[in-house]
């Protein structure tokens, strides 16, 4: 007997629900990591004939999208505050006491990535994604997502130079070629 | 280990939320309760069940209670400013004062680091001490923060800048894998983005004609340090990162023009916030002679490894000073 409509999407959430909240806890706050997790079952449940048998890659795919959204309608609040604020006001006092540690280091190098290329070492790194899978999860074709990680890898290795290295915020190291 | 395999192996360590695939007894519940409201939504895209929307309300409340600390905070700023500016001929002989060729500046300063938006925030301290020239020379040592103070050196690297460039080829020694690795460095286009210090120029030089070109614009005298200081701000620009923006502003000492602190705030299109509250605790000029010299120098580390490719590099790859990683030494 076929499973329902229901039984389907009872085994594909029981299955992916851990993976996707962890999708989103690795990139929201808690909070609205939930509204991510709802939102993306909500697609899946609406959708669910469209789901592939590897759902993990496209459930990322439509998380990654209710992330964009989020953030687009929380670009749109920073510009309200800002126009009220009447400047940038950079927000966020510093604990001199904390000291410098790699993970830390390499998590603020990340956020210093393009979304693409965060997104793509993100989903090999963290989320253990073969290219083939990680690249359905991005949206985009194998090679092509060969490429970006590429240079994803190298754009990290930069940053992670340029916040290691002194004057950090005015110095950009490059590969050799630059003296070539 | 490759250093690519060691790099995801890195980024991977550092997972904020390495555990987050397991579920707890309360996870497990907001599942349940999940999978329940989402069964009982119609699945026709006609009526959608309002328990699984997202909380807008809540977070419209939280961006008003954001903007309201804002406010406060940019009347705070606006405090600061007073109407003592200095007029062109004080600030011209203040930049004569340090316009010298012949000189070694030396830096030490420290940055408190602030990340917000990112998949975790983060908070840091870095101390660096540097030394450069207006010739191309630059080496700098970055150290980790001990409480306020400075703890241990964390690398060291030299470099120089090669004609014509924004920047050149360098040796960087690593104190986690203690190894020297040859690397290239450049600054970035100093057309895009908030104005900064471009260490192959004279600062103070540097920051006047940033005034002319109305990048940069004095915002007022303010006391710091026990200096009268200049404020010099470039209001909010499009960032180098597309999409971004970026701001920055600086405190100079009035006589010598030299940057006493740096506030730089950027932030990306996706979100994430970084602001660099550096104090320059000293900027000096040295005179270029034997010992100044010596300091643009990578440091011994004896016991360091060479990387692969630091052995051989001639010509336009060449550090600028005695290689250590030299095949011939």
């Amino acid at each position: 007997v076929p499973p329902t409509r229901n039984e389907k999407f009872e085994g594909l959430f029981r299955e992916n629900y851990a993976a996707v909240r962890a999708y989103a806890l690795r990139r929201s706050r808690p909070e609205p990591a939930q509204d991510v997790v709802a939102e993306t079952f909500l697609v899946a449940w609406r959708r669910l004939d469209d789901v592939p048998a590897d759902a993990l890659p496209w459930l990322y795919g439509v998380a990654r999208r209710v992330l964009a959204n989020q953030r687009r309608s929380a670009d749109r609040g920073v510009a309200l505050e800002r126009r009220l604020a009447g400047a940038a006001t950079p927000r966020g006092a510093p604990n001199p006491g904390d000291a410098l540690g790699d993970n830390e280091l390499m998590r603020l190098a990340l956020g210093r990535l393009p979304e693409d290329s965060r997104e793509a070492l993100m989903l090999v790194a963290w989320h253990g994604l073969t290219g083939a899978r990680a690249a359905r999860a991005a949206g985009c074709s194998r090679a092509a997502f060969a490429v970006r990680l590429h240079r994803a890898r190298a754009r990290l290795t930069a940053e992670l130079a340029a916040l290691e290295a002194p004057a950090a915020r005015d110095l950009e190291p490059q590969s050799m070629e630059v003296g070539q | 280990m490759s250093p690519r395999g060691n790099l995801m192996e890195r980024l991977a360590a550092a997972d904020p939320r390495p555990d987050a695939e397991r579920l707890g007894a309360e996870e497990q519940s907001e599942a349940d309760a999940l999978l329940a409201r989402l069964l009982a939504t119609p699945h026709d895209g006609q009526a959608v069940d309002r328990r699984v929307r997202p909380r807008r309300v809540r977070r419209l409340a939280l961006v008003a209670t954001g903007a309201l600390c804002s406010a406060a905070a940019a009347f705070a700023a606006l405090n600061l400013l007073d109407s003592d500016a200095p007029g062109p001929d004080v600030v011209e002989q203040a930049v004569a004062a340090v316009t010298r060729a012949g000189v070694v500046y030396h830096v030490v300063e420290r940055s408190h680091v602030s990340a917000t938006g990112t998949p975790d925030p983060a908070r840091m301290t870095i101390f660096t001490e540097y030394w450069h020239t207006t010739g191309g020379r630059y080496h700098a040592k970055t150290y980790a923060a001990r409480g306020d103070r400075r703890g241990r050196l964390r690398n060291d690297m030299a470099g120089r800048r090669l004609p014509g460039r924004r920047g050149g080829p360098a040796l960087l020694w690593t104190a986690g894998a203690n190894t020297i690795v040859a690397m290239g460095f450049a600054h970035r286009d100093p057309s895009k983005g908030a104005p900064g210090i471009d260490y192959f120029t004279d600062p103070g030089a540097r920051l006047r004609a940033l005034e002319e070109q109305s990048r940069l614009r004095l915002a007022g005298t303010t006391r710091f340090a026990d200096r009268r200081a200049y404020r010099l701000v470039s209001g909010v620009v499009p960032g180098w990162m597309k999409g971004g923006e970026e701001s920055v502003e600086f405190l100079v000492d009035s006589e010598t023009y030299l940057p006493l602190a740096e506030r730089r705030w950027l932030r990306s299109r996706g979100g994430a916030e970084i602001t660099f509250r550096t104090r320059y605790l000293v900027y000096e000029h040295l005179p270029l002679n034997a010992r100044s010299r010596e300091q643009l120098d990578l440091d011994p580390h004896p016991g360091a490894r060479c990387a692969q490719g630091t052995g051989d590099l001639k010509g336009r790859r060449a550090p600028g000073f005695p290689n250590p990683c030299a095949r011939s030494r």
